[in-house]
């Protein structure tokens, strides 16, 4: 038999025996970082959703996940989540879009600056960048301001400072105010705000566009950094599109958003250097899986597919060493309280206790 | 004249040694201490009403724990006693607690990497410290006792915990909890016997002529503070008798 390229291929290289044959928990090799990350790096994520998954799994894993905005010491994690610390290295809310994210980049980067825009409901002030940041709602535009200056001075933080940044991208639909030439996460009515047809358009992304956008965010924190990092992980979220705006069946719009986002964080991750791109949409959406990691809307992720994901994910880490247990850290402000209850236990003893 | 009984955190220290040391203070009025143990256990969830309403019981790890019923701390005649709780309005749990070297209020946010807080976060964690102690004396009030709240003192200047804080996010911190606390038991109809006015420097700490008999103490209030609030107590509940 003749020699050709496929001859000396890898077994991955075949659907056959490499998706076909085994069971689809099996599945393996199917992605390996370029690069090595450790649990000393110090790794920011943002983006659509999906990126909160990432997170959870890396602190679970004793890597070094960076909160740049975290809750409050003490606060109950409920109550955390609830104000929406610890889903993101600082309290973006979703960043669905590569021109979303240029736009944070911009900001932090002083190329461009946040207008003081607010959208009120019902009494209420939302942060149309971050419109569902603050459940409920600000007291006052001056209340929404002041968060969005510390979200982003930690957002800035946070991509200066890191080693790895992962970003997961979600749509290419989005809705922009042409007068103050902004994009907003969510279009203006829908959480909050009102939707003004003469100032507000809907735009969705082409490949061009989401690849320019991707690129030239990567590059102006490499810029702002003097081109020392961060190494970067794309990925794209496989939870379809609730909606679309686009005329489409939302079934095909879903499909052309992802196809997008797919090519373009490969293409990006081939173009420039220490940028990695791993398969989530792959391992979520891809036949040989049957749907089986979707909930029954279809749309959300299940558990089990979440941890199949962050599976695949540190498999394709280049094995290392020296895992430090961040659990272990109990962090600062527990030693004043057990000194308190000492002091406590002794003013009681002192008061209450056997006289001289 | 019903029984007084003193119940809460290491606060009430300063109201026993003051009317230890001060003889006929309460007149023919019954005084009961009971003191629980660190206050930094009145955040979880301390106690629990028994199915039948009629008792209350503390179950926190490190107290002295007490099982509250309407007889409890009775006088001879069985007239039920007045219940002074010190333990919702303790504000160096707070305080110390929750990172405000770094989380600060939004409106007094100032220069560096400080982390503005929302009203409304703010108020989410004074709910998360102050919620057991305030549903503890409002289950006290539904035995059908009468339920004093004995606001803990404002912190001292050299007070350790709020050392390396900006004073002024302690004291907003103070100011909010204080009040917040107040509300909540105001529309449970339970009083609040305050912090002598005297006692409270113009810029809202507690006077350093106040500070504990042991210097290393920077926490509690020493017995002259105790006898001015045991003094205040005494007039409130004979007003209470009095059907006040």
């Amino acid at each position: 038999m003749a020699d050709h390229p496929y001859t000396h291929l890898p077994k991955r290289a075949f659907w056959s025996p490499a998706v076909a044959a085994p069971h689809m928990l099996d599945i393996s090799g199917l992605w390996g970082s370029p690069f090595q990350i450790t649990p000393r790096d110090r790794i920011v994520t943002y983006g659509s959703c999906f990126a909160q998954h990432f997170s959870r799994a890396l602190t679970a894993r004793g890597y070094c996940w960076h909160d740049e905005e975290p809750a409050p010491e003490g606060l109950a994690p409920e109550t955390a989540r609830l104000l929406n610390f610890g889903v993101f290295s600082a309290r973006t809310g979703n960043i669905y879009t590569a021109s979303l994210l240029h736009q944070w980049v911009d900001w932090a980067t002083a190329e461009r600056t946040p207008p003081d825009l607010s959208w009120e409901q019902d009494g209420r002030v939302h942060d149309p960048f971050r419109p569902a940041v603050e459940p409920g709602g600000f007291a006052s535009p001056q209340e929404m301001l002041a968060s969005r200056r510390g979200t982003l001075e930690a957002f800035r933080r946070s991509i200066l400072a890191c080693n790895v940044l992962v970003f997961t991208l979600g749509l290419t639909e989005s809705w922009h105010d042409t007068g103050l030439g902004v994009e907003f996460p969510v279009c203006p009515g829908t959480l909050a705000g009102r939707f003004d047809p003469d100032r507000h358009v809907f735009r969705n992304g082409d490949y061009p566009s989401v690849h320019r956008d991707l690129a030239q965010a990567i590059e102006k924190i490499r810029a702002a950094r003097n081109g020392r990092g961060p190494r970067v992980i794309l990925t794209v979220s496989p939870v379809p599109l609730a909606a679309t705006a686009s005329g489409e069946h939302v079934l095909v719009a879903s499909s052309g958003s992802k196809a997008i986002l797919r090519a373009v964080a490969g293409q990006v991750a081939r173009d420039l250097k220490h940028v990695a791109y791993f398969p989530s949409y792959e391992i979520i959406s891809a036949p040989p899986y049957r749907a089986n990691f979707f909930e029954p809307d279809l749309r959300g992720v299940n558990r089990s597919g979440i941890d199949h994901v962050m599976t695949q994910f540190f498999a394709g880490l280049p094995e290392v060493s020296g895992k430090t247990d961040t659990a272990a850290d109990s962090g600062p402000g527990r030693a004043p309280m057990e000194a308190e209850a000492l002091a406590c236990e002794e003013e009681i003893l002192g008061s209450f206790g056997p006289r001289p | 004249m019903r029984p007084l009984a003193l119940i809460g955190d290491s606060h009430i220290g300063a109201m026993k040694r003051a009317f230890d040391g001060t003889p006929g203070m309460a007149g023919r009025r019954k005084v009961h201490f009971h003191p629980f143990g660190p206050g930094g256990e009145a955040a979880t969830a301390f106690f629990a009403l028994s199915d039948e309403g009629t008792s209350v019981t503390t179950r926190a790890a490190r107290w002295r724990n007490l099982t509250l019923d309407r007889d409890s701390f009775a006088g001879p005649t069985g007239q039920g006693a007045i219940i002074a709780l010190s333990l919702p309005m303790n504000t160096s749990r707070v305080l110390r607690g929750f990172g405000w070297d770094r989380h600060v209020p939004w409106a007094l946010r100032g220069e560096g990497d400080e982390i503005p807080l929302s009203d409304q976060a703010v108020l989410r964690i004074i709910e998360q410290d102050c919620g057991p102690s305030v549903a503890f004396a409002r289950a006290v009030a539904s035995l059908g006792l009468d339920v004093i709240v004995v606001e803990g003192p404002r912190f001292f200047a050299h007070a350790t915990y709020v050392g390396r804080l900006r004073r002024e996010v302690c004291r907003e911190i103070d100011r909010r909890y204080r009040a917040h606390v107040g509300e909540a038991l105001e529309l449970s109809g339970i009083p609040v016997l305050r912090q002598p006015e005297r006692t409270i420097t113009p810029d809202g700490l507690t006077d350093e002529a106040f500070r504990h008999e042991n210097p290393k103490d920077t926490h509690h209030a020493n017995a002259d503070y105790g006898r001015l609030v045991m003094a205040a107590l005494i007039a409130l509940a004979a007003q209470l008798d009095a059907g006040g």
